[in-house]
């Protein structure tokens, strides 16, 4: 049955069924044929016995007839033989089994037998002979006539239907032909059931081991990424540290470079590991109240120079009257448009590269932006899959250029998860134009928010706090070090989590940065130990935060369970980590956990 | 039936049937013997006031043939003798395509005239080589020649009527 092709196997079955109903018509056929016999038999047999009935009757008759001289004794004989063949006939029927119609029939024949010699003798019958005759024979037709009634009522109808009906044989025949044809229909479906669920399992296992296999490679890429992350954080530090000190210009320009390759290496790293995050379904949107207006204005910052470079225009539209402070991720929005001007810069040569954003409150409420260019365009077959990982199209679009391949699939996962939509008009010739939509909310703009903004806005904050640097690696805090020392920071360290346990149990600080993973006591462990011995002597611990390459989105979610305020992914940058020990500390001596950002899980 | 039984029987049809033949062109004898069959209804050569009768003696002198033959009423092969009923349809110049054969009590079946040639139907009243009685379905028994399968299927179980005593033409 394998062997086969499905098709041939519903042919086959298709076959089975017609069988079975062919069958199943004959067979009724059949049955009405042997209902038929079998009321005909019974009608028969109740007009045999019937007939003998009334033969016997009318022998009387005859017999009356002679006794009173109508009848000659010729007449008398014939009605004799007549009843004499009617009780042949009726014994034909082989009443055995029925003693009420036995018992006076075989009285009958014994009755006729006797008769017989006299009636036919060679002495003329006597009228006594007469009524001796008519006499005996009255009590069998009586009996008889009484028995065939009791015997022939509804009860026994069934009985007689059975023992008259004469094709049983070719019914039999029929119904297991019929139970052979189910049977065989039972098996195919049983088959087909057992090699579907065969056919899932294989399924089943292959796409475990399909899964098996992405999840791996996922791991492998974190890995990687951290294997990468963690060296590079030295690199572009120390680059950043040394451009703050008197360099001559042809030092000045290596460190450019140096900075810029770092710069690439660490977004390429980051935009690999966002794909192996989307693939892997681990996208996490964080949603916080921002500016929209900073990060068009940063990309438009960011790409003009290289814009101009190439002769192109780079144009930031926006509406009249300040845009809506938006919630939302802010740094996934940023992502979004960088990608795309990026890309438009990259592949316009000559022309124009427009950024129009608008905050839409009627048709379809919530953040827009198109970008724009007059590129080379798209050719319409290709552009559905230009958002496909890996697509061909991405590849023959983006040879010759320095590109990364992966800014628009990341760009459309971004848009989904943020469940906006990303969409393109474009001809090839003609230009292309990404146009984003974002449902997110307007945001009142509240005081804390104007000060919070001020704060990042000023750059070199003078902080005047005591920080406790937690890191095994001596690289890593002196980087830390470098980037907290001219903001009046007073700077503790620690090599280990229990030498950090050990400092904070003297020494009172504003903010710990905790590395996870340490040798002996790592950087979790020695926070949960903290928080309990801080609550032990009725003490508000210092704020925790978490300075790692281990950024999964399930280890940051861990480590603001054990009580994290927040997780900074190396290589930190300096603006953030002044802002966020900024802001853990001006909330931590209000509401704590108010300040780490709100997560949620991206839908898919 | 086998071939050559059927040939037989066709070549002593034949040979029987010419003084037949002969005697249905004159009027019929009057029976001396007790009458056993009467012919009524659309005939053209009679005997009595009602009809055309028969003794055994005028029926001996018919078309009378033997046969070997299968009923359903009866267990094994059979032999049958008597007139054929073409001969005796002949004899009474039957005009007319039914025919009524009624029995000593008074049952009665339609033979379409077609099936005495058709089919040899006999009036049988022998079996196995004695006179039927009454009791054994005598005086006239009407016996299509079948074989036993054929007589398994019952074709003409209707038309066998059994003491047959009148038969009318209609």
């Amino acid at each position: 049955m394998l062997a086969l092709t499905s098709f041939k196997r519903s042919l086959l079955a298709i076959c089975l069924c017609l069988a079975l109903l062919i069958s199943m018509v004959a067979h009724r056929a059949s049955l009405r044929e042997v209902e038929h016999q079998v009321v005909f038999s019974i009608s028969v047999t109740m007009w045999k016995v019937s007939e003998l009935v009334f033969e016997a009757q009318r022998f009387t008759t005859a017999l009356a007839d002679r006794l009173s001289g109508q009848a000659g004794l010729a007449d008398v004989q014939t009605r004799f033989d007549v009843l004499w063949s009617r009780i042949d006939v009726v014994e034909a029927l082989e009443f055995q089994e029925t003693p009420l119609i036995a018992d006076p029939l075989n009285d009958m024949i014994a009755w006729r037998a006797r008769w017989d010699v006299e009636l036919f003798g060679d002495t003329p019958l006597t009228d006594a002979q007469v009524i001796a005759m008519r006499q005996s024979l009255a009590p069998l037709i009586v009996a008889l006539r009484s028995g065939w009634v009791a015997e022939f009522d509804t009860a026994h109808f069934g009985t007689w239907a059975q023992a008259t009906s004469t094709t049983q044989a070719g019914i039999a025949r029929q119904e297991w032909m019929i139970a052979g044809l189910l049977a065989l229909i039972i098996a195919y479906l049983a088959a087909e059931v057992y090699f579907a669920s065969v056919a899932t399992r294989r399924e089943r296992a292959l796409r475990d081991a399909a899964d098996r296999a992405n999840r791996s490679k996922s791991d492998f890429i974190a890995n990687v990424s951290h294997e990468i992350r963690t060296p590079l954080n030295g690199i572009i530090n120390m680059a950043a540290h040394l451009s703050d000190h008197p360099l001559s210009r042809e030092q000045r320009d290596c460190l450019a470079v140096i900075e810029d390759a770092g710069d690439l290496l660490l977004s390429t790293i980051n935009d690999v590991l966002d794909l192996s995050k989307i693939e892997a379904g681990q996208f996490v949107i964080e949603t916080s109240v921002f500016d929209p207006m900073r990060g068009l204005r940063l990309a438009r910052d960011l790409y003009r120079d290289a814009a101009r470079d190439k002769g192109l225009i780079l144009d930031l539209e926006l509406p009249q009257g300040p845009l809506p402070k938006l919630e939302g991720d802010e740094r996934r929005v940023r992502q979004v448009v960088h990608n795309l001007v990026s890309n438009a810069v990259k592949f316009t040569k000559t022309g124009r590269v427009a950024i129009r954003a608008w905050y839409d409150t009627d048709t379809q409420p919530g953040f827009h932006i198109h970008i724009s260019d007059t590129g080379p365009g798209i050719p319409a077959e290709a552009q559905a899959r230009v958002f496909e990982p890996f697509a061909q199209e991405v590849d023959r679009l983006q040879r010759g250029t320095s590109g990364k391949g992966l800014g628009l699939p990341i760009t459309r996962a971004l848009c989904d998860a943020m469940r906006g939509t990303v969409a393109l008009d474009s001809m090839a010739g003609q230009g292309s134009r990404f146009m984003i939509f974002l449902p997110l909310n307007r945001v009142e703009v509240t005081l804390s928010d104007r000060r919070a903004r001020t704060a990042s806005d000023t750059g070199a904050p003078h902080l005047g706090l005591r920080v406790l640097i937690t890191d095994d690696n001596a690289t890593n805090r002196f980087v830390l070090r470098k980037l907290l020392d001219k903001h009046g920071v007073e700077i503790h360290e620690a090599a280990s989590g229990r030498e950090a346990l050990e400092l904070l149990a003297e020494t009172r600080v504003d903010v710990v940065l905790m590395d996870i993973q340490m040798p002996g006591l790592d950087g979790m462990e020695a926070t949960v130990r903290l928080i309990e011995a801080e609550a032990l002597a009725a003490r508000t611990p210092p704020p925790v935060i978490g300075v790692t390459a281990n950024v999964l989105p399930e280890q940051v979610a861990q480590y603001k369970d054990i009580g994290m305020v927040a997780v900074l992914a190396k290589p930190v940058a300096k603006p953030l980590l002044l802002n966020t020990i900024s802001a853990v500390t001006s909330t931590a001596t209000a509401t704590r956990g108010d300040v780490a950002p709100q997560t949620q899980r991206a839908a898919g | 039936m086998s071939q050559s039984r059927r040939l037989f029987l066709q070549v002593l049809a034949l040979g029987l049937l010419l003084p037949a033949v002969m005697s249905a062109a004159s009027p019929l004898p009057t029976p001396t013997g007790q009458v056993l069959l009467h012919v009524t209804g659309n005939i053209a050569i009679t005997n009595s006031e009602q009809g055309a009768a028969f003794d055994r003696a005028m029926l001996q002198d018919l078309d009378w043939v033997e046969v070997e033959t299968y009923t359903a009423f009866t267990e094994g092969p059979q032999r049958f003798a008597g007139p054929t009923l073409a001969s005796v349809l002949a004899a009474v110049g039957a005009q007319g395509d039914i025919l009524r054969a009624t029995a000593i009590n008074d049952y009665s079946v339609q033979i379409p005239v077609v099936h005495a040639s058709a089919h040899d139907v006999l009036l049988a009243m022998d079996m196995n080589g004695r006179q039927m009685r009454v009791r054994d379905k005598g005086p006239i028994w009407v016996v299509y020649p079948m074989t036993q399968l054929e007589a398994e299927a019952h074709p003409f179980d209707g038309q066998m009527i059994w003491q047959l005593t009148q038969i009318r033409i209609d």
